[in-house]
């Protein structure tokens, strides 16, 4: 190839489309190895300069060495898969857990505010002494003294049922009577 | 007499003889020679272009590392569509490329290359400019690219150095070949007005780095 005319060769790289030449890869082999045009074309286009930036081999082993840190990085990925697995799991389940016992509360806080518990007990009372049990004084019956403290009756929402409480000093006994009960 | 005993380097032997299609091929069915193979064919090239690319050779050596890594996790993605060497230095290129971003913050760091690198311009200004070596050359590209966006820089380097073709580029960095033009028109004009500006010496015609010929 005979030496081409670099200025308006370097001319197009400087068009704003950027476009190379035709015949401009011929022009660079030929650039390879004519030293009149290295100087002409560098005048041209300084940046061709570049193309003679070092291009230097890698030490010696620099391949095996990659070749080695890569197979590390891979062989630890491969351990490291399994467990970050797992771990990824346990984390899934253990937010699903949370968030079923969260609802859980949010319901029971939300159901309590709207239903009253069917079974809240009352407020108990003390018994009237029973007639058997009591003894005339005057106009007034009066509960004979072992039986000073009267058992406590708790109605429950239920007709004809009652709990009774009789405190005693070592010993708590508590009656439920359902009259509805056929026994 | 039986091989019972299994060589990797045999393995990798074998492979040498593949072309860089039936190596990627073979990575789908996981064969580690093959990879072995790759690494060692394709090493070098990769590690020149993130030298250029972010101007370390300690970091470049990291994002060659990292290449082959992803090269070898997404090998069941590898289309039989890409040029095996695009899509090599596509990875590379943004891996390049993400580390230049998120150096930017520490480029205060790396005043003291550049002082440097101007002590040893003015040492030789009045040197023979013949003497000037490749790696000086290597130096101000470095030192020049630095004005660059992170595409710019890449779409010069594959272009000019690395010899792609602008197709090959636009594949490269995931954009159209208008646009691959246009980052090389504002980085030749960039670098050429820097290095006139800057080291003069270097330009106008007076640099034969490999002496005179022809």
């Amino acid at each position: 190839m005979s030496c081409p005319d670099w200025n308006d060769l370097t001319a197009h790289r400087y068009a704003p489309d950027g476009r190379e030449p035709a015949g401009w890869e011929a022009a660079l082999a030929h650039l390879d190895s004519c030293g009149r045009c290295r100087r002409r074309a560098l005048a041209a286009d300084p940046t061709l300069l570049f193309r003679h930036a070092a291009t230097s081999a890698l030490p010696a082993g620099e391949v095996e060495r990659i070749r080695v840190s890569v197979d590390a990085l891979r062989r630890a990925g491969r351990l490291e898969a399994p467990e970050r697995r797992s771990r990824r799991n346990r984390r899934r389940y253990g937010s699903v857990a949370a968030a079923l016992v969260l609802a859980a509360l949010a319901l029971l806080a939300v159901g309590g505010r709207f239903d009253s518990p069917p079974s809240a007990p009352a407020t108990p009372v003390a018994a009237p002494p029973a007639d058997a049990a009591s003894m005339r004084f005057g106009d007034r019956r009066v509960a004979p003294l072992d039986l000073a403290t009267p058992p406590m009756v708790e109605a429950i929402d239920r007709p004809g049922a009652r709990i009774y409480q009789l405190p005693q000093e070592d010993l708590s006994l508590v009656m439920i009577v359902d009259e509805s009960l056929d026994v | 007499m039986p091989h019972l005993v299994y060589s990797r380097a045999e393995e990798r032997a074998r492979w040498s003889e593949a072309d860089d299609r039936e190596l990627l091929a073979a990575l789908r069915d996981d064969q580690e020679a093959a990879f072995d193979a790759l690494i060692e064919r394709k090493a070098e090239g990769l590690t020149r272009h993130a030298v250029r690319m972010v101007g370390d050779a300690e970091e470049a050596r990291d994002i060659v590392q990292l290449t082959f890594l992803r090269v070898w996790l997404h090998r069941r993605r590898y289309s039989a569509r890409w040029s095996p060497n695009t899509w090599l230095y596509r990875i590379a290129t943004n891996l390049a490329i993400d580390h230049l971003r998120s150096r930017r913050g520490r480029d205060a760091q790396r005043e003291p290359f550049r002082s440097h690198l101007h002590a040893v311009v003015e040492s030789r200004r009045n040197a023979a400019l013949a003497e000037l070596d490749r790696t000086d050359v290597a130096n101000v590209l470095a030192e020049l690219a630095g004005g660059l966006s992170e595409r710019q820089r890449a779409a010069f380097l594959l272009r000019e150095m690395e010899g792609l073709s602008s197709p090959e580029v636009a594949r490269v960095l995931g954009c159209t070949e208008s646009t691959v033009r246009n980052h090389l028109f504002t980085a030749r004009k960039h670098l050429r007005r820097e290095l006139l500006r800057r080291f003069p010496e270097y330009a106008a015609g007076r640099v034969d780095p490999e002496g005179e010929g022809g």
